[in-house]
């Protein structure tokens, strides 16, 4: 039996000798370069630039990317153990700032040319380049096709106008995979460039301030008669939808794993403060709403664990997962909301204290249900599949 | 809405009350609060003290208007909009101001209570000790009289205003060995008497509120500071926890009625898929859930309000408007979150502190768990000792053989 997760969850079925060894880099690189720093960098809102190269020269950054553009070779539930053990971090902020490239770099893999490839993913995978996913606007976030961004061509260049909300990543990206418009309305008029941030006319916002999620910068992309090569279009004009609604699997399965893992963090604390806790001359975990609290965090972590595991196997082998990925993010963002608000009652007062983990984890838990499609906008998915 | 509920005078101090939240708190105060760049509730308690609004139900020659406790929730309700930490120390002096109006002596309502209600003196309760909130009555700090004092040892944590409050409400062991519910006494101990701060809380929301860990060591206090009789805190602390938990849930009421207000509005300009999302029924049943939660929560905080003004044992409705009062705005707010989308989650709007104020509402003065504890035992007794007036609906059953009937 090969124990997974340094929770000890078992889980042989899925992860195999390689993924053994993934965790135990990845863990000896949170241990090292994560996690003493790490409320450092949450109270100052973000982690250094070297964290990138630190984690993509010894190939953190590159599981699950082809080989020829220097990644370790496609292996999805190398990824998923790589997600849960960045996440012993402890901090859903340096996860998704870390993770940026993994929602940017899909789009150009699936759609970019050979050139496009091999200038705009090995230096990302090897952490010398941030690269950020660009979709969201000030006025439009769940109805995609209606992007209002701009891209007119101009002779060799594209000119790009409008702005871009809410950008994992995006005060430091040095490329953006962009949507676009530049055909008519509706989805069938848009494109996905990739755009460097030492483009002409390319500016960023300040971070905003959010509940959670501190260690990644937010924050909004103004372009104004930006210049972009029109060899930065990845594949036609008009395919950036399709190019988007692919990724958006991919994302939404990251973003479940993100989820049970904080999730499974807040019950792993809880458990230990349960036992160390007295009370009432015994201990929190004498008590029995306690102990069954305890119990229904443990069930749903589980639940939610293996469903998202099984989604993965099948999308490994190439069935349609759409649905059945909305509905793990839509269930293992429930679970993280609902496992870290009690992980938070059973820490008393000493639960709304910043610098107790708890307190992190509830922040951080609440934007997986609104980020990379909303629960609603899940729900819309999972009905149209099953009406 | 529910006005109907509330007569001339309830009514009248409602509407002076949300004018005052209306007018007199500026933003950048609350923003000052949540940023921490001011830890201390005694702006609020001026400004509300200086318009006659705090400890509305103490006689007026205690700085109070003689109201009862339904205009009191109703007023705060609207400074509850304000969010958590404001409307603690607007509902401090009627916390502690419980103890010394029932219990304490002549000189210490004229030394203490008043000026509080004025907003002269900022005043706190320190209850809660490292050792345990829930189990209270297993606290350790200790008063030992010697001559014309009482000297107090030990250590309180979690108190808000321990960074500037004047005085504080604190509950010591005088009978260590006694029976727990015969064992403290509660005591008035001015800032001066030696209350040192050991530190303050950096907070997940209900902020600037100088939350903190105080510290007594051999803290000399008078023996007119003792409220009430020796070794009869037991009495005091269930008189307080009235005002504490109604206080939480009407504030409550008032926060979660914020938030929807912010998303509601927000949900009909927001547009998505060409309609504005409040045409989504995914949008507008969150709204009519938060809705109908928000009433449900302030009816029976009303009904608890009611009942204590009639002087009737209300543990139970009051523990339950705690309990239902802060989980419905939990509820709501969530609501008004997710209906915000991304921006609900960022600063630009106010529903991220009001989630993050909200979290504690089932925390503090008394966990809902402690709430369920109240609320079962009340009911059985009710249940239990009650002559039977009721239908005896279990004799209804299909097949209602007694001797089928086992108890182990
Ligand atoms: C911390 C953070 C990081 C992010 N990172 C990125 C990033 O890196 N790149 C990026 O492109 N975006 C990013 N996003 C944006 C995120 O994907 C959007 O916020 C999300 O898709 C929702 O869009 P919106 O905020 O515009 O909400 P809106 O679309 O305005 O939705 C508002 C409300 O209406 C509801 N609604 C909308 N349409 C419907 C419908 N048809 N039926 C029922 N209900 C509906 C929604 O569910 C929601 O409740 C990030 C957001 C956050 C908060
Ligand atoms: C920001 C903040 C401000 C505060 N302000 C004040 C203040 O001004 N003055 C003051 O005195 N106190 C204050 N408190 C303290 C607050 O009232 C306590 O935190 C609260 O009573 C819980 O106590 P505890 O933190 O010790 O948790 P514990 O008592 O350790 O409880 C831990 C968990 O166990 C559960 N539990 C405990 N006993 C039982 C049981 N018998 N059955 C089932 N479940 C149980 C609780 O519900 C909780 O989930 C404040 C707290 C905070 C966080």
């Amino acid at each position: 039996m090969i124990l997974c997760a340094s929770q000890g969850h078992e889980a042989f079925e899925y992860f195999n000798e390689t993924h053994r060894l993934i965790r135990e880099t990845v863990r000896r690189f949170v241990q090292k370069e994560i996690t003493p720093f790490v409320e450092e960098w949450e109270e100052r809102g973000g982690f250094p630039r070297e964290l990138y190269s630190k984690a993509g020269s010894i190939g953190i950054l590159g599981i699950n990317y082809p080989e020829e553009y220097g990644g370790s070779g496609p292996d999805l539930f190398g990824k998923i153990a790589q997600i849960e053990e960045l996440m012993e971090c402890g901090s859903g902020g340096v996860v998704a700032g870390l993770g940026s490239l993994d929602i940017a770099l899909p789009p150009i893999l699936a759609l970019g040319t050979e050139e496009q490839k091999s200038s705009f993913i090995p230096e990302v995978l090897r952490g010398e380049r941030i690269a950020a996913l660009a979709i969201t606007e000030p006025d439009v976030g769940s109805d995609v096709a209606n992007i209002k961004t701009r891209a007119v061509k101009r002779g060799d260049h594209y000119v790009v106008n409008g702005s871009k909300a809410f950008i994992t990543s995006g005060c430091r990206a040095d490329q953006i995979t962009a949507a676009v418009r530049t055909g008519g309305e509706g989805y069938r008029g848009i494109s996905l460039l990739v755009i460097e941030s030492g483009a002409q006319g390319y500016s960023v916002s300040n971070p905003l301030k959010k509940m959670g999620w501190w260690a990644s910068d937010t924050c909004l992309i103004y372009f104004e008669n930006c210049i972009v090569p029109l060899g930065n279009l990845l594949g036609r004009e008009g395919d950036g939808f399709y190019g988007i609604m692919k990724n958006f699997q991919m994302e939404r399965l990251h973003l479940s794993v993100m989820a049970y893992s904080t999730a499974r963090l807040a019950l792993r604390e809880s458990i230990r403060y349960a036992k160390e806790r007295s009370a009432f001359g015994g201990h929190l975990s004498d008590i029995q709403v306690i102990r069954h609290k305890i119990a229904d965090m443990a069930t749903l972590v589980e639940a939610a664990t293996e469903f998202t595991y099984r989604v993965a196997v099948k999308m490994e082998g190439g069935l349609d997962q759409t649905k059945e990925v909305s509905m793990a993010k839509n269930f293992s963002s429930h679970v993280a909301e609902r496992v870290t608000y009690e992980a938070v009652q059973i820490h008393g007062g000493y639960g709304y204290m910043r610098g107790y983990l708890v307190e992190r984890l509830f922040r951080d838990a609440r934007v997986l249900s609104i980020g990379g499609g909303t629960k609603e906008i899940m729900k819309e998915i999972i009905a149209k599949h099953i009406l | 809405m529910f006005e109907f509920l509330l007569d001339e005078w309830e009514k009248a101090f409602m509407w002076e009350v949300r004018s005052f939240v209306k007018n007199d708190i500026p933003s950048e105060l609350l923003r000052q609060m949540d940023q921490g760049e001011i830890e201390t509730g005694r702006p609020i308690v001026q400004k509300a003290g200086q318009k006659n609004l705090l400890g509305p139900r103490f006689p007026k020659e205690y700085g109070g208007r003689g109201l009862n406790w339904v205009a009191e929730v109703a007023g705060i309700e609207e400074v509850g909009v304000l969010g958590n930490s404001v409307a603690c120390a607007y509902v401090m002096p009627s916390i502690v101001g419980e103890a010394l109006n029932r219990f304490g002596t002549e000189e210490q309502k004229r030394r203490y209570l008043l000026p509080t209600n004025q907003g002269i003196l900022y005043s706190a309760e320190a209850l809660t000790e490292p050792r345990g909130g829930s189990d209270f009555f297993g606290a350790t700090t200790t008063a030992v009289r010697r001559g014309d004092y009482y000297y107090l040892n030990g250590e309180k944590r979690f108190v808000v205003g321990a960074q500037d409050a004047d005085w504080f409400l604190v509950y010591a062991k005088t009978a260590p060995d006694a029976h727990p519910h015969q064992s403290m006494s509660c005591f008035v101990v001015e800032r001066e008497m030696g209350v040192e701060v050991q530190m303050i809380y950096q907070l997940l929301g209900t902020r600037g509120g100088g939350t903190g860990r105080i510290l007594f060591k051999d803290t000399k206090v008078p023996l007119e500071n003792l409220v009430g009789e020796e070794n009869n805190a037991y009495a005091i602390f269930n008189r307080m926890m009235i005002p504490e938990r109604l206080t939480s849930a009407a504030g409550s009421v008032g926060l979660g009625r914020a938030a929807l207000e912010v998303a509601a509005r927000y949900s009909t300009r927001r547009k998505a898929f060409g309609k504005t999302i409040n045409e989504f029924q995914a949008v507008s049943f969150m709204v009519a859930d938060s809705v109908a939660l928000l009433d449900a929560a302030r009816s029976l905080v009303y009904t608890a309000a009611r009942l204590v003004d009639s002087d009737a044992d209300a543990r139970r409705l009051v523990s339950e408007a705690k309990k239902i009062g802060t989980e419905a705005a939990w509820k709501v707010i969530n609501n008004a979150m997710q209906i915000m989308g991304g921006i609900g989650y960022t600063t630009v709007y106010p529903i991220e502190r009001f989630l993050r104020d909200c979290r504690l509402a089932m925390i503090w003065t008394g966990t809902n768990e402690i709430m369920n504890l109240l609320i079962q035992h009340e009911y059985y007794k009710e249940l239990l000792k009650g002559r039977r007036d009721t239908r005896d609906v279990e004799a209804d059953a299909m097949t209602p053989q007694e001797e089928e009937k086992h108890y182990g």
